[in-house]
This record gives structure tokens, C-alpha cells and sequence, in this order.
């Protein structure tokens, strides 16, 4: 038995060591257990599919789409951006508001960056409707939407203002999940970008 | 109608991470012990490159095995698999292929073991070919041998029957030292003697023909069989969806690292020859030209082969006892076979019954001088004839149950249908058809080179089949026809009493998102 001790030998040996050591690390590192009631509500968040979010040009309402993709993420959702041309009892519903179609196609537009920020789909719904909530709300059903964001302008507050009044519509007629974002007053314009 | 069992009667949790590992160590690392030998005498110089090739095979097996034993943590393995993919007879006849094999593995390795602990005994001064005799037409039987290996079974039984959280423990403890013992020979071995020179020159002027090279590496598939223990416990493991695909995927690694470390260190140290002639004890003859520990290393390599194929022996009273408590749950068996003991809730009587085919085996072997032989080559038929139905039941399963949550899926995979019309996404494993044609390849060879196994193997699969078919008509039940069974509802409660809660809400929701869609049963 001659002694014979060698680079290569050597240097697999230690190969052998240390993936025997990586394998048996791996497999005691056992993901800890939920209890049912934990991994049921976890699993209707993880069902969301299709996250409906009204966009219009405002901080709010960004901050809505932001949160919805991060709602989204994990289980890579579809975002739908729903701005909503609200058409005067005056005007025909099919009247063309060039304007407010333009407005729109703004507010969908950082919705759509936002959502590729975080490697989502996204699509852009511009809706006629004589008020914001009934667009919103025929664009949830079509879409077959699980969940719909609103971002609520901080600085309304009080109750029976518009922007609340097609919150309120919104919550009690969707036939889905609602989540109303008010963040605190300022909270927005406190957050600062470094250049 | 096979329905799931009640909490009562249900098999105990007790089995954990490391016992879950072992059960399949228990059976997959026993077999280098004597595939070593047996490989290099056909591969010759090619003996790790058949090794590597068989592992590719291999690997494929186990990552079928780790899909389907995480989506449906019940005993019964690949039989219970075939059932749900392809129905009652294929369910039955992949189930009799695969109870060939664990008897087989309860009496080969049982004679095994008790054949290692005899290295020791000139040291007590006992001569055991002292104990050959003659009985009437059979010539030169080893009484004591025989005693020995009836004993190593009966204890066996014992353990068994008392309960797993016992039998499970032994497996944990007695595998530690096994795999203390194989680094421990793999590490100084490198080290202080493998020569390279040596291999390579082996495997430049020795490479066998294409004949030899295949029946080599046919006979290292058979040296990789075992993995199915792990999926045989499962329903006994705790969390099984969580820990069995980690308990899989490294047991699959691991023995493909120790079989290529062996492979290689023997080839380094040795002729390929003198492995081949120590078909017997190979390890022990590579352990023995290690310096330093060379001394120690025959003994204590026979004491790890004694104890490996031990606790390989038990892993088969237990697989043997699970699947056979399978198949009486299904009715693919009469229902006597899947009473749980009241005290021990283990499946007594299957252990006590099919432990005893393995002791007429075993005797069977001492009475013949060919019956190992005989019983290595129905070993290669089950198991590759087993792994067959097994990857067309996964394949089947993909379409046909699209809904059982699956924590772990076999890699590469053709995605077949979106998510826009709310149906569950299919994906065809491509993996899963290279691993049919690499297995069916295998068993075409065993049919092709084994001459007992191709007679054998499917002699006892049809007498089997036989005995099925006369259970079923006399039960009143369609011999050739699946019966209606509630699959959903067992799935449920398979979940929910390993307590994977997650995957059971993900699977609930996946039936309700069907429900929703008006869509039938599976």
C-alpha cells in the first residue's frame, strides 16, 4: 500500500466533501409550516389575477398603481388602467372629448411605466360613463377583475365630496375585492428623490 | 369503493427529514456494495462512464419520483401513481412488478447482511463452512447461514410490527454510520492513494464493445433502485409535499455522488479485473489498498456493508408492507390485507405476509445454488417494468389532473394551454419522455440479457394478475374496469391530515375556479 498523495485526488476529495455537505444543507432547510387558517388567507391574495386601478393625473392615483403591482407581483397579475372620460347628461355618450381622452392617455401612460417597473402587463382602458364609478365598475366586470385600487386624494377628506361619493359606489356595488389608498396628508409630497 | 381512511386507522406521521432520506438511503446505498464488482467486470475500463450514464437514467426516475410523491403523499409509490394515471389493472400490474422487488429486497439483502457479519466469525473461532450440509436432494446448504438470514428477517418482521417510529429511528441511526464510513474510505482513498494514471490508462486501452458497455451500465441502473422507499413512507413522513422532494432530490444526489466517487477511486486503485472478481465485496477490496487506515479498513468495511444492507433489508419489509396496505385500500387486494393494528396502527398483516414470501425466497436461495442469480435478475425486471408505468402514469397525470397542486415539477416542460380561458395551465414534461425511452431502453436490454428475469419477472406479474382477477370476480367487482373513486375528496384529506395547508387552499381554490367554470370531476 504505497502512499500516494496527490493534487488532483486531493482536490477531489474536498469536491466530494463539500457538495455532500451542500446537499445535506439543502435538505434540512425545510421551509417552516403555515397554520390552515394563515395559508388560506395567503392563498386569496395569491389568487389575485387581475387588479383593476383607476388612473387620472394626480399623485394618488399612482400611488394606487404602485401598490397594485405590488399586489400583483408575486403571482404576476394583469393591471388594468382604467381612466374614466366622464361625458356631461348633456352630451351624447359617444361625444368625443378630445381633451379629457388626451388627459387620459397621460395618466395611463405612467400607469404603464410604473407597472413595467416591476415586469407586470398592464393595459390601458379609456371609458366613456357619466360618472367615474360606473366606468370603473363596467371595466371591472368585463375584465373579470379580482381586486380593484383606488387611490383617494389625500386632501379629501370629508364625506360626500365627489371623489368619495364614487368611492363609496365603488365599494358598495363592485362585486369584487376594493381597496381604497388614502395616504396621510403630505405624505407624498414629504418623499424626496435624491439626484 | 377505495376511499381515503379514517383518522382511526389512519399510518402515524413519525417519519422526519432524516428518516424520510433514509429509507431511501437504507435501500439505494446498499447497492454499490455489489454493483461495483458486478459492473466493472462488463464495462471494464468504462465502469464510472456506465456509472454516469445509468445516472442520467437515474436522475430522471427520481425527479419523476419527487413530482409525483410530493403532488400525492400517500403509500403505495408508483403503484398508487399508475392508479390514478392509468387505472385498476395497470395500477395493479405496476404494484406486483414493484412487490417482486421489495420481497426480493427483504431476502437478498437479508442473506447479504448476515453474509457480512460472518467476516467476522473466524475471529470467534467459528468455521462457517463447517455448517454446510446436504438435505435429501440439495447440495451443500449453510445451516447457520440460513438461520442467520431467518433471524435478520424475523427481527426484521418484529420491528415492523411494533411500529415505524421504531424501525425508523434504526434506519436514522445505522445510516449515519454507513455514510460516516463511505466518506471516510472515499476521502483517504483520494487522498492518500487514487492515481490517476492508473484510471485513465483503463479507460484508453480497456474500453469495452458496445455490448459489454451496455449490459455495464444496465447492471448499474439496477445498482440505483430504491428510490421508490421514499415515497412508500410518505404517508407516514411529516409534511411529506414539503420535505419529500427535498428528501428526494437529495438521496438522488447523493448516491449518484458516492456511485461516481466509488467508480472512480476504484478505477485509480485498481484493476479493473480484480473489482470484477470481487463481485462479492468490492468496496472491502478498495477500502483495503487505502494506506494509513488499509489495516482497519476490510473489517470495517465489512461491518458498514453489514449494517447498510441491513437497514436495506428492513427499508423492504416496510415498502413491501405499505404498497401491499395500498393496494387492499384500492381494492386492487382483498381488504383483509389493509387492517391496521389497534395498538401499533402499522399494517401487521401485510408485513407478517409478504415478509414470509421473503423468507420462502431466501430459503429458495439456500436451496439453490442459482437462486441469487435468480433473484438479481427479477430485481432489474420489476424495478425497470415498475419506472415504465411510472412515467406514463406522470405524463398521463398532467392531463388528466391538472388540478392537484404541485410543489415540485419535473423540469422542461412545453406549456400547452394558457391561463386566458381560467383553465389550469398543462405542461408536457419532455423530461418525463426521454426518462420512458432511457428506462424502456434498460428493460429492454434486461429482457434481451437476462435469461431468468425475462422468464421469471413477467411469470409472477401474471400469476399475480391471476390472483386479481380471481379477488375481483369473487368481490363482485369489474376485474378489467377502474372502479369510481372520489379522487378530490381523498386528495382533500390527504392534505389536510399531512397538514399542508397551503397546498390545500391552493388546491381548494383550483377546484372551486373549475367549479366555477362548470367543470367535471377528474
Amino acid at each position: 500500500m504505497a502512499l500516494h498523495v496527490g493534487v488532483l485526488g486531493t482536490a477531489i476529495a474536498i469536491v466530494f466533501l463539500v457538495l455532500l455537505t451542500l446537499v445535506f444543507r439543502w435538505m434540512f432547510r425545510v421551509p417552516r409550516q403555515l397554520p390552515y387558517e394563515v395559508a388560506k388567507i395567503r392563498r386569496t391574495v395569491n389568487q389575485l389575477r387581475t387588479v383593476v386601478v383607476p388612473v387620472v393625473a394626480a399623485m394618488s392615483s399612482e400611488r394606487a398603481v404602485e401598490l397594485a403591482c405590488r399586489l400583483a407581483e408575486p403571482q404576476q397579475a394583469e393591471i388594468v388602467l382604467v381612466h374614466v372620460v366622464e361625458v356631461p347628461l348633456s352630451l351624447p355618450l359617444d361625444a368625443a372629448m378630445p381633451n379629457q381622452r388626451e388627459k387620459g392617455e397621460a395618466s395611463i401612460a405612467v400607469g404603464v411605466t410604473i407597472c413595467e417597473t416591476h415586469g407586470l402587463e398592464s393595459k390601458g382602458v379609456i371609458v366613456p360613463a357619466r360618472s367615474a364609478w360606473e366606468g370603473i365598475l363596467r371595466v371591472a366586470r368585463e375584465r373579470h377583475a379580482d381586486l380593484i385600487v383606488l387611490g383617494l386624494d389625500a386632501k379629501q377628506r370629508r364625506p360626500g365630496e365627489e371623489m368619495s361619493r364614487n368611492v363609496a359606489q365603488v365599494v358598495r356595488r363592485a362585486a369584487c375585492e376594493v381597496l381604497v389608498d388614502r395616504p396621510a396628508v403630505g405624505a407624498i409630497d414629504k418623499v424626496e428623490l435624491a439626484d | 369503493m377505495g376511499q381515503p381512511e379514517e383518522a382511526g386507522n389512519a399510518l402515524r406521521r413519525d417519519v422526519t427529514v432524516w428518516g424520510s432520506f433514509m429509507w431511501g438511503y437504507a435501500d439505494v446505498g446498499a447497492d454499490i456494495y455489489t454493483a461495483l464488482g458486478l459492473v466493472a467486470g462488463a464495462a471494464m475500463g468504462a465502469t464510472p462512464v456506465a456509472f454516469a450514464v445509468a445516472g442520467i437514467v437515474y436522475l430522471l426516475v427520481g425527479l419523476a419520483y419527487t413530482e409525483l410523491a410530493s403532488s400525492y403523499p400517500v403509500a403505495g409509490g408508483g403503484q398508487y401513481f399508475t392508479l390514478r394515471g392509468l387505472g385498476d389493472v395497470w395500477g395493479f400490474v405496476c404494484g406486483s412488478a414493484l412487490l417482486l422487488d421489495y420481497t426480493i429486497d427483504i431476502s437478498l439483502f437479508a442473506v447479504s447482511s448476515s453474509g457480512y457479519f460472518n467476516f467476522f466469525l473466524p475471529s470467534l473461532g467459528v468455521n462457517i463452512q463447517s455448517f454446510v450440509v446436504n438435505i435429501g436432494p440439495f447440495v451443500g446448504v449453510n445451516v447457520l447461514w440460513l438461520v442467520e438470514t431467518l433471524v435478520i428477517i424475523g427481527f426484521l418482521i418484529a420491528i415492523n410490527y411494533v411500529g415505524i417510529k421504531i424501525s425508523s429511528r434504526i434506519n436514522e441511526v445505522l445510516g449515519v454510520v454507513a455514510i460516516i464510513g463511505q466518506v471516510v474510505i472515499v476521502i483517504f482513498g483520494f487522498v492518500f492513494a487514487w492515481d490517476p494514471n492508473q484510471m485513465l490508462l483503463q479507460m484508453r486501452l480497456q474500453f469495452p464493445d458496445m455490448h459489454n458497455f451496455m449490459y455495464g451500465s444496465s447492471l448499474a441502473i439496477i445498482s440505483f433502485v430504491g428510490l421508490e422507499s421514499i415515497s412508500q413512507v410518505s404517508q407516514e413522513t411529516r409534511r411529506p409535499a414539503t420535505i419529500v422532494p427535498r428528501t428526494s432530490i437529495s438521496l438522488v444526489l447523493n448516491v449518484l455522488i458516492f456511485a461516481l466517487a466509488f467508480s472512480v477511486l476504484g478505477m485509480g486503485l485498481l484493476p479493473w479485473q480484480v473489482l470484477g472478481a470481487h463481485a462479492g465485496d468490492p468496496i472491502a477490496i478498495v477500502a483495503q489498498k487505502i494506506p494509513i487506515i488499509g489495516a482497519i479498513a476490510a473489517p470495517m468495511t465489512a461491518l458498514i456493508g453489514g449494517v447498510i444492507v441491513l437497514i436495506s433489508s428492513n427499508s423492504g419489509v416496510m415498502s413491501a408492507s405499505r404498497l401491499t396496505y395500498s393496494m387492499s385500500t384500492f381494492q386492487l387486494l382483498p381488504e383483509w390485507f389493509s387492517a391496521v393494528h389497534p395498538r401499533y396502527h402499522t399494517p401487521y398483516r401485510t408485513i407478517i405476509v409478504f415478509s414470509g414470501v421473503a423468507v420462502v425466497q431466501a430459503i429458495l436461495a439456500f436451496l439453490s445454488g442459482g437462486a441469487m442469480n435468480t433473484l438479481a435478475n427479477m430485481y432489474a425486471f420489476g424495478a425497470t417494468f415498475g419506472y415504465l408505468l411510472v412515467f406514463i402514469s406522470l405524463i398521463v397525470l398532467r392531463f388528466k389532473d391538472p388540478f392537484t397542486p404541485r410543489p415540485y415539477r419535473m423540469p422542461l416542460n412545453i406549456a400547452l394551454k394558457g391561463q386566458d380561458d381560467g383553465a389550469p395551465r398543462i405542461s408536457f414534461p419532455i423530461l418525463a419522455v426521454i426518462g420512458f425511452l432511457g428506462v424502456g431502453t434498460i428493460l429492454f436490454e434486461v429482457i434481451l440479457t437476462h435469461a431468468i428475469g425475462r422468464i421469471a419477472g413477467p411469470a409472477w406479474v401474471l400469476v399475480m394478475l391471476l390472483f386479481y382477477y380471481i379477488y375481483r370476480r369473487k368481490a363482485g367487482l369489474p376485474p378489467w374496469r377502474a372502479l369510481p373513486r372520489d379522487w378530490e375528496a381523498q386528495q382533500r384529506h390527504t392534505l389536510r391530515e399531512a397538514e399542508e395547508f397551503e397546498l390545500l387552499a391552493e388546491y381548494e381554490q383550483a377546484l372551486a375556479d373549475k367549479a366555477a367554470r362548470g367543470g367535471q370531476s377528474t
